[in-house]
């Protein structure tokens, strides 16, 4: 494999039309140059021209500018398909791993193509380490189905495996939520996967269909819409997605918050316990700066509200 | 005679080594239709045996390590009663969707070991070495007690061995109603049987090749009237809508068909399974709602039902099974002081001293059962 001139007017449509890898811009490349290998390209000589596969952006970008060359990494004709993505493949995992959805286009692409199993197989347990099962390559080819803008984040966030199933196992409504949650509020990878874990588990417990979830949840925002920062508006969005996927444990909680608001607390004293109630008991954490604090203190553990901490161990 | 699970097993492998135990001509007699394949050593397992669902395939071999072990229970501070665990039947064919095996088995066979005068002498070594106390044991663990006709055939051998102990017991636990081909052996007492029940609606959903409740109540009223000793557990405990009912109505069931004069003890465990377990939960029992309960993880990070539930669901069932008079022993597998002491108004002070209540029990239930009256320093090691 060479590094060649070759003239974009050569360069024809891949089959498929789809870009099989993901591109990354080299942040150092800000001057577009036809006679300098900047950019990584791939190109696959093949019977009927040059097919790009890696570096379709920076390839577009020399055309825009007038640009008649590319310089490119030539895969010749003798290479297969086959063998060409696994140069590719290759070359892309020895700065990261191949992220799910190129696993799942080239799955798609393999089947296009009518590749035989073990050649799936094998470049599969390749790339990934995995066995590949039909049960698996179904929730990879799944990923193909998400919006771009899904795909981005995922990979924006470095989303392990299994988010991008979760992802991808949500229905279309659900997903179109999410979307519109990570425009408005970019959540955090792990933020983001609560919420979809516990959308689809509200989904599958309650046995309702998706667009009944999904209105109702948009209905807490409409409400609370009013000058609110992307920040409350997710956090909102995050509790009332909680208190639905665990009413027992939140009318639990509503019960104590409610008694602990009738316990006249001084002002520097806190009361904390376990958010999920497996063990009993509490923390009082005080807050002693001056003499009255203390004597506030002492004060509030002799009074009345003794039989109300005593209770409300009762009821933790 | 081969039971509904029997008629899973597509083919028997034999390790060279155990070709001419007693044990394995018993087993090939019960399998007469199940292609037997000779295999050289276990090394060779993995590659004779194909990929197929290790619960159609019997592998028959001898134990390598210990099979007779103390009860892996959970990390405190959750309570366990220090029952020993005698690992002979490894797998289950009934495939119940919250079972731990699917997540603690990996072998390509379901594994049978024939090499049972060994495994009585470890259960006799762990006797001796504590003569003075009593010692429970079963093969419930890691399999079903009695599903195969494999396990029941050493559960004969162990029957008979109980039979002759004074101070240890052996547990049979089960889902199954077959109990046919033990009900003639002597046991003289020593011998418990038990049954894992829950209501129907969760058989249905969750059990399904187990048989009904009901016919589980009547092989252990059966089983009851041959003198046997029962059991039950109420283990996974799942959070149904209709819990309260559906349990309370179970338990009228319980005692209608079996006199609680003849049950050594009743457990009750709400379900519980390590987090990754639920992932293979849902690829492997996509209908099954369990693994969208309300749970929360513990303090020996075990997914289970959060305490103020359980709390309430415990205090249901345990007020209706104790509320005759002079209950069997009840109590919890594997649940916090907190929630002994909320529900039954006490708590063990440790596992050692739960290990000693179940002596303490039996002794004052079952005359005879035991040889001396228990002493709860003998229990403390």
């Amino acid at each position: 494999m060479q590094i060649k001139k070759i003239a974009i007017e050569q360069i024809i449509p891949s089959q498929s039309q789809e870009r099989l890898f993901v591109e990354e811009i080299n942040p150092d490349c800000n001057k577009l140059n036809e006679s300098l290998f900047l950019q990584p390209v791939f190109l696959h000589h093949t019977c009927d021209g040059f097919i790009i596969l890696y570096g379709f952006n920076y390839i577009s970008d020399i055309y825009k500018c007038g640009g008649k060359n590319i310089q490119a990494f030539v895969i010749p004709k003798s290479q297969s398909l086959f063998s060409a993505l696994n140069i590719v493949a290759d070359f892309i995992r020895r700065s990261r791993p191949l992220w799910p959805i190129e696993i799942a286009r080239i799955l798609q692409l393999f089947n296009q193509q009518q590749f035989s199993n073990a050649k799936k197989s094998a470049f599969f347990k390749k790339f990934t380490e995995k066995d590949l099962t039909r049960t698996l390559e179904e929730r990879y080819l799944a990923l193909i189905g998400l919006n771009p803008l899904l795909h981005k984040f995922l990979i924006e966030k470095k989303a392990p495996l299994k988010t991008w199933f979760l992802t991808a196992e949500c229905p279309p409504v659900i997903r179109d939520l999410i979307l519109n949650l990570i425009t408005e509020c970019q959540p955090s990878l792990s933020t983001f996967e609560e919420i979809s874990r516990n959308l689809l588990e509200i989904l599958r417990r309650e046995n309702i269909a998706p667009e009944q979830l999904t209105a109702e949840m948009s209905q807490v925002l409409i409400e609370k819409a009013e000058k609110i920062q992307p920040s409350q508006k997710l956090e909102i969005f995050r509790s009332k997605i909680q208190e639905r996927r665990f009413p027992l444990m939140t009318i639990h909680r509503e019960r104590l918050n409610n008694f602990l608001q009738t316990i006249q607390l001084p002002s520097a004293v806190e009361i904390e316990f376990n958010p999920n109630f497996e063990e009993r008991g509490y923390r009082l954490k005080a807050e002693i700066r001056t003499p009255n604090d203390l004597r506030k203190l002492t004060e509030f553990l002799n009074s009345a509200a003794q039989s109300d901490l005593k209770h409300l161990l009762e009821i933790l | 005679m081969n039971l509904p699970a029997d008629r899973l097993i597509k083919k028997i492998f034999v390790a060279a080594e155990c070709a001419r135990d007693e044990i394995v001509e018993q087993i090939f007699t019960a399998y007469p239709k199940q292609k037997k394949i000779a295999i050289e050593s276990e090394k060779s397992l993995t590659e004779t045996i194909p990929q197929e669902d290790p619960k159609k395939i019997l592998l028959v071999t001898h134990s390598k390590g210990e099979v007779v072990k103390d009860c892996p229970g959970t990390a405190a501070p959750y309570l366990c009663c220090r029952y020993q665990v005698i690992n002979q039947t490894l797998n289950c064919p009934l495939n119940c969707t919250y079972c731990i095996l699917q997540y603690y088995l990996n072998q390509p066979a379901t594994i049978i070991y024939t090499d049972y005068q060994k495994i009585i002498a470890e259960i006799e070594q762990k006797i001796a070495s504590q003569s003075h106390r009593l010692l429970r044991f079963g093969t419930g663990e890691l399999g079903d007690s009695l599903a195969l006709t494999a396990s029941q055939i050493f559960a004969i051998k162990l029957i008979g061995y109980f039979a002759t102990q004074k101070n240890a017991l052996l547990e049979l636990k089960t889902k199954t109603d077959r109990i046919g081909l033990i009900l003639d052996q002597p046991h003289n007492g020593h011998t418990v049987i038990s049954w894992s029940l829950n209501p129907l609606v969760i058989r249905n959903s969750e059990e399904h090749l187990a048989p009904p409740p009901t016919r589980r109540l009547k092989a252990a009223a059966e089983a009851a009237r041959r003198g046997f000793l029962i059991g039950f557990h109420f283990d996974p405990i799942i959070d149904i809508p209709d819990w309260e009912n559906q349990y309370l109505d179970l338990i009228e069931e319980l005692y209608h068909y079996v006199d609680p004069a003849r049950i050594a003890w009743i457990s009750l465990g709400s379900l519980r399974f390590p987090p990754s377990m639920k992932t293979k939960i849902i690829a492997r029992y996509p209908y099954s709602r369990l693994p969208y309960g309300e749970l929360i993880r513990g303090q020996d990070q075990k997914m289970r039902y959060s305490r103020p539930r359980r709390t309430e669901i415990y205090r249901s069932i345990y007020r209706k099974l104790t509320e005759i008079r002079e209950p069997p022993f009840v109590y919890f597998c594997m649940e916090s002081p907190t929630v002994w002491q909320d529900v039954c108004g006490f708590t063990p002070q440790s596992n050692a001293h739960l290990d000693y209540l179940f002596a303490e029990s039996l002794w004052r239930r079952f005359p005879g059962v035991i040889a001396e009256s228990p002493r709860q320093e003998d229990y403390r090691n």
